[in-house]
């Protein structure tokens, strides 16, 4: 039976622990009358304290909680979810946490290059060619656009992205590089899903009467601005996200549709190397549907134009807009500069292709992470008249001195958006900057609309276990254990016998699920907790695994036919720790120094991320870490390794096994002619060519996210939806591993109702987030009203909005944040419009003479559109040029006129 | 050089920096298989959905359009028509023509590969094969218009129109239970003669083995 195997280290560290034969590390040869006979070269184990994460499973750097889908019926049979504000953090001693930038998260391996205008695409491979980089991703239509090659690329193996930049940087022909970097969302929290009805009343960024205790008139001015101006439907705003619910009720009236593409048939109408793509595309899955991956951009989007005046949910700065969505995350949380390049290249081609796209919304940015590359993009989409309206960051910092991107591109079609609050403040979280952060804009608390997965697990699902039946297949370590909660129910528990311990680490894994076959994408994870963990210290971690194992393989050999292969017939996986561990050796009786472990090895594994580590000991007194190899060996090499005395037992046993992360993968390396000898003497061997001696164990761990904090004494309902892939197997296990600080202990975590099954999409829901990821549409917003409102030139905009701002209010005497502007206006922004005297004269297209140009008069146009003299349905008034059609002449005249709300009275 | 020959260079240098209005190109797609066609077969009955696009537009880009197709009504017949890619669009159809029109009041159509119009076609000839032309032709009025107003109606051949694509269309096979005539009778007698004649062949060589 495979079960999961965690090696666990003992307290010494790892350069005290292991004691390795210094042996020359020379090839040699001798020769002899009949052939040459190679004398492997002898190697030792490397053993820096730098080694690749063995501690599998290993929560990223940057871990996602989940949010809990607290379902409570209320006497109307609304659900209500409720989950604190955001506070400003502390740290564990209860001093404030200091403002720190983050380290930029980076693809290594990987480089963005630009080229130099003139360098032909042959000319920049060839160039790419002679620094052995290969091309993984190309931006033809990027190229095609801007004259400029656009490329992906990654060095040969083992060379680095620095590396891989300094050697490409030496060629003329090269403009810039950049890593590819990730970017996160810029959001702080989210918060309450409210029954769906008419929530203008919780709009205090559109229309603050101080019903959230702020500051009565501390809004954009959007009631005002409405006098003018509602429907945006003539411009089109890209945002740029983690997709967007175009099925929820208040966006499906404001996206764009491609009018180029028909839907569902399969071909690309357009030609612009999407097939179907409606709404826009997925360059973080690699597809053509932006629907939604996660909530953060169905709640940007709702800010920009979620449908106003119908009665229901919120409104949007626009009340019909047109939201081109562009999903660029990918399933670890971050948007690679790849993907985003993908995103801004469709927008530059949609808009040559003729569409109106006027602003980009990027809700997203990361510190330190200036990318030359994705600065020209931007600046194209500038030179095409598309506003790019970036997000300052929630860091607390001063922009001025640490960089925030793409916000802090100085390119005159970049505006950066600080959040402020319902007092009329910089909210506590927002990035200023005095030259470096243009506005602004509410950020705090904004409701809009919420893309929202459910999954109730439940008897009947793909699986599903009410804990009843006893353990019923799943592996516990202890202390993990099935309890009572009630005189009826029964729940695992990280501690039975109470709190959980100080340092704690047990996992619990589930049986095998058969999930191969089923939709990719259409299950998602469920259970059921209740919690008592320190918020922040104490985790329950949440994984799927699948099995990897190792064979025995004729693929390679050093004698006989085959050898130990981490990876038959293919590269290793990633994200995983696998292995074998052989079966009990007695060296109890060894002296010191006396016993040594000899083994062959072939292969390479991506140096510096992936390891072949070695260890030995047995389950009871724990495993030493012998060292690792994670370089390159071209030929079969002789490692020869003392054992320390803390391998000399009477069951000793010897650990082979790979850990990797989420990078590039190799072959893997190849095992072979294995001994332990003890002053010479062979005590134990296996040349893999007859009785297995092995057992293999191997999980690959796909990280899902973690609990922690307090249910309140309640069972909350977590669930998460699976779009990785390889998980879709018919061997797959959910896996919670319980990890605790060296403090505070609490009652732990009670699982039960553990299940995978279909989600379910709710297109109804609103929430609050507060973030400048909320702040920056309300300014994307206003550019597209504004340019919908008046046309002229994208520098005129931008100006009218950061010029017309009201003050931002410190908070006290001592706030010294600044910003270049303060927070935006719209109906200043709008009032300031000086329209030229040919604009206020009569609209022609004014049918109804209600003063505007609507979609009343749309609708009138168009019953007449196409006609000629003598048709029913021409209508004179439509035929401005009066040659006897209402043809596209007139259309121009009318298409002027559209939108005008300052008409004359006929 | 001398100033003869510098002549015909120098106007032969003007004339390539003019710039010259590239043709409007239509093409058809049949069967939405992302491939342009100039032929199509269809069977009695049939169907096919006919994607009529426009190549070569410049900027700022199309804001309208508005064309007649004409075909033989006797071998195809229009089951479904569609143009929503349009902010308006209008059909009237005629016998063996279908009018179209359509209008865009917010983006513009820039570049190649802009689809004017679809169409679903039905091969209706019973029988033997026909065949017909798909041919467009300008509409009435300016209807391939820029969003700066200049109009591209003149780069649409307005007297022999454009031939997009001819399609065949063959007829159902007999279904219904035919008399047989003599001559046939003679046939059908042949067939079974020669039937009984090699299934007697293979039984007396069964035999032999």
């Amino acid at each position: 039976m495979r079960h999961s195997y965690f090696t666990r280290f003992k307290s010494s560290t790892l350069c005290a622990a292991a004691i390795v034969s210094i042996l020359p590390a020379m090839n040699s040869y001798s020769a002899s009358s009949t052939d040459l006979v190679l004398t492997p070269t002898v190697m030792t184990l490397k053993q820096d304290g730098s080694a690749p994460v063995l501690n599998h499973p290993a929560a990223p750097m940057n871990r996602s909680q989940l949010v809990p889908n607290n379902v409570t019926p209320n006497a109307q049979g609304d659900r209500l979810l409720t989950v604190p504000e955001p506070t400003q953090p502390s740290s564990k001693d209860g001093t404030a946490t200091a403002s720190t930038p983050k380290k930029p998260h980076y693809k290594d391996g990987e480089v963005l290059v630009l080229f130099k205008k003139g360098v032909t695409k042959i000319v920049a491979n060839s160039a790419l060619g002679a620094k052995a980089a290969t091309v993984v991703k190309g931006f033809d239509q990027l190229t095609a656009r801007t004259g400029q090659v656009f490329a992906l690329v990654r060095g040969g193996k083992g060379v680095s992205s620095a590396q891989l930049m300094k050697s490409l940087s030496k060629d003329s022909r090269v403009q810039a590089t950049s890593l590819n970097y990730g970017k996160r969302p810029t959001v702080v929290a989210s918060d309450t899903l409210l029954p769906n009805d008419t929530f203008f009343q919780y709009q205090w960024s559109l229309n603050n009467t101080g019903q959230t205790g702020g500051t009565s008139g501390a809004d954009i001015q959007t009631p005002a601005a409405w006098t003018q101006h509602t429907d945006s439907k003539d411009v089109v705003i890209a945002v740029v996200d983690t997709g967007v619910d175009y099925e929820h009720s208040d966006l499906k009236n404001s996206m764009w549709v491609n009018p180029g593409e028909i839907a569902g048939d399969g071909v690309d109408n357009d030609k612009n190397g999407y097939i179907d793509d409606i709404h826009g595309i997925d360059t973080g899955f690699g597809d053509s549907d932006p629907a939604a991956v996660f909530a953060h951009g169905t709640h940007v989007a709702g800010i920009i134009a979620a449908e106003g005046n119908n009665g229901k949910g919120v409104t949007g700065i626009n009340w019909r807009g047109r939201i081109m969505a562009l999903q660029g995350f990918s399933p670890d949380g971050y948007m690679y500069d790849d993907a985003e390049l993908a995103a801004l290249q469709y927008i530059l081609t949609m808009k040559n292709k003729g569409t109106n796209i006027v602003a980009v919304n990027a809700s997203y940015g990361c510190y330190e992470c200036e990318n030359s590359v994705m600065a020209a993009a931007i600046k194209n989409l500038g030179d095409v008249g598309i506003a790019f309206v970036a997000a300052a960051g929630n860091e607390e910092n001063d922009n001025d001195d640490y960089s925030s991107y793409p916000a802090s591109y100085d390119l005159p079609n970049v505006i950066s958006v600080a959040a402020t609050d319902d007092t009329d403040s910089l909210a506590w979280y927002s990035n200023y900057g005095a030259t470096s952060v243009d506005l602004g804009a509410p950020g705090s608390a904004i409701l809009s609309t919420y893309w929202l997965t459910t999954y109730i697990p439940q008897a009947g699902d793909v699986f599903f276990d009410d804990v009843e039946l006893g353990t019923n297949g799943w592996f516990a370590d202890a202390p993990w254990a099935i309890t009572a909660t009630t005189a009826t129910n029964h729940a695992w528990t990280d501690s039975p016998a109470g709190d959980y311990s100080d340092d704690q680490f047990s996992v619990l894994v589930s049986p095998p699920i058969n999930l191969a076959g089923q939709k990719i994408g259409s299950l998602s994870v469920g259970f059921n907790a209740r919690h008592e963990l320190e918020e922040d210290y104490d985790f329950l971690d949440v994984f799927l695994t699948n099995p990897v194992i190792w064979k025995m393989t004729t693929e390679q050999k050093h004698s006989g036919s085959k050898a130990w292969s981490d990876s038959p017939n293919g590269n290793y996986t990633n994200n995983s720790l696998s292995g074998i561990i052989s079966q009990g050796i007695d060296l109890s009786t060894a002296p010191s120094d006396s016993a040594m472990l000899n083994f062959y090895l072939k292969g390479r594994a991506e140096t510096g991320y992936d390891a072949l580590s070695v260890l030995c000991g047995n389950e009871s007194q724990g495993f030493e870490s012998l060292g690792y190899v994670d370089f390159e060996l071209g030929d079969w090499t002789l490692f020869q390794v003392s054992l320390p005395d803390t391998c000399l037992l009477d069951d000793a046993k010897i650990i082979f096994e790979l850990g990797t992360n989420g990078g590039t993968t190799f072959d893997g390396y190849y095992l072979d002619d294995i001994s332990v000898t003890v002053n010479g003497a062979t005590v134990f061997t296996d040349d893999m060519e007859g009785a297995n001696k092995w057992q293999t164990f191997g999980e690959k761990y796909s990280y899902q996210g973690y609990i922690t904090g307090s249910s309140g004494g309640a069972w909350s309902n977590y669930s998460f939806q699976l779009f990785d892939k390889s998980l879709y197997t018919n061997d797959a296990r959910i896996m919670f591993v319980f990890r605790t600080d060296g403090s505070v202990v609490e009652d732990g975590v009670y699982l039960d109702n553990i299940g995978i099954g279909q989600m379910t999409v709710e297109h109804d829901f609103y929430a609050w987030m507060s973030g400048t990821s909320m702040a920056t549409p309300h300014v994307t917003g206003a550019v597209g009203f504004l340019a919908s409102v008046f046309d002229e030139p994208m520098a005129d905009r931008i100006a009218r909005i950061v010029t017309t701002t009201d003050p931002i209010a410190p908070v006290d005497e001592t706030d010294s944040r600044a910003t270049a502007n303060g927070r935006l206006n719209l109906a200043k922004a709008v009032n300031s419009i000086e329209w030229p005297a040919a604009a206020l004269a009569l609209c022609v297209g004014n049918f109804d003479s209600d003063g505007d140009v609507d979609d009343a008069d749309k609708t009138v146009f168009g019953a007449a559109f196409g006609s000629r003299t003598g048709q029913a349905r021409y209508n004179a008034n439509a035929d401005f040029d009066k040659d006897g059609d209402v043809d596209g002449t007139d259309l121009v005249t009318f298409r002027a006129d559209y939108g005008r709300t300052n008409c004359l009275a006929r | 050089m001398n100033i003869n020959q510098m002549i015909p260079i120098t106007v032969l240098l003007f004339a390539l920096s003019t710039p010259a209005a590239a043709d409007l190109i239509f093409n058809i797609d049949f069967g939405r298989d992302g491939s342009y066609e100039d032929s199509l077969s269809l069977d009695f009955n049939e169907t096919t959905w006919a994607d009529i696009y426009i190549s070569g537009v410049e900027s700022p880009g199309l804001i309208s359009m508005g064309f007649k197709i004409t075909y033989d009504d006797s071998v195809l017949e229009i089951i479904n028509k569609d143009a929503s890619g349009w902010d308006f669009s209008k059909f009237s159809t005629a016998a063996s023509s279908l009018m179209v029109s359509g209008g865009m009041f917010s983006d513009t159509r820039i570049g190649n590969d802009i689809l004017l119009a679809s169409v679903q076609f039905k091969g209706i000839t019973a029988t033997g094969i026909a065949t017909t032309a798909l041919t467009l032709f300008d509409g009435s009025g300016d209807n391939f218009v820029l969003d700066n107003k200049v109009i591209l109606d003149s780069r649409i051949s307005t007297s022999s129109g454009i031939n997009l694509a001819g399609v065949s269309v063959t007829g159902a096979p007999i279904t219904g239970t035919g008399i047989p005539q003599p001559g046939s009778l003679l046939l059908l007698a042949a067939g079974l003669f020669g039937f009984l004649f090699a299934k007697n062949r293979i039984e007396t060589n069964a035999k032999e083995q």
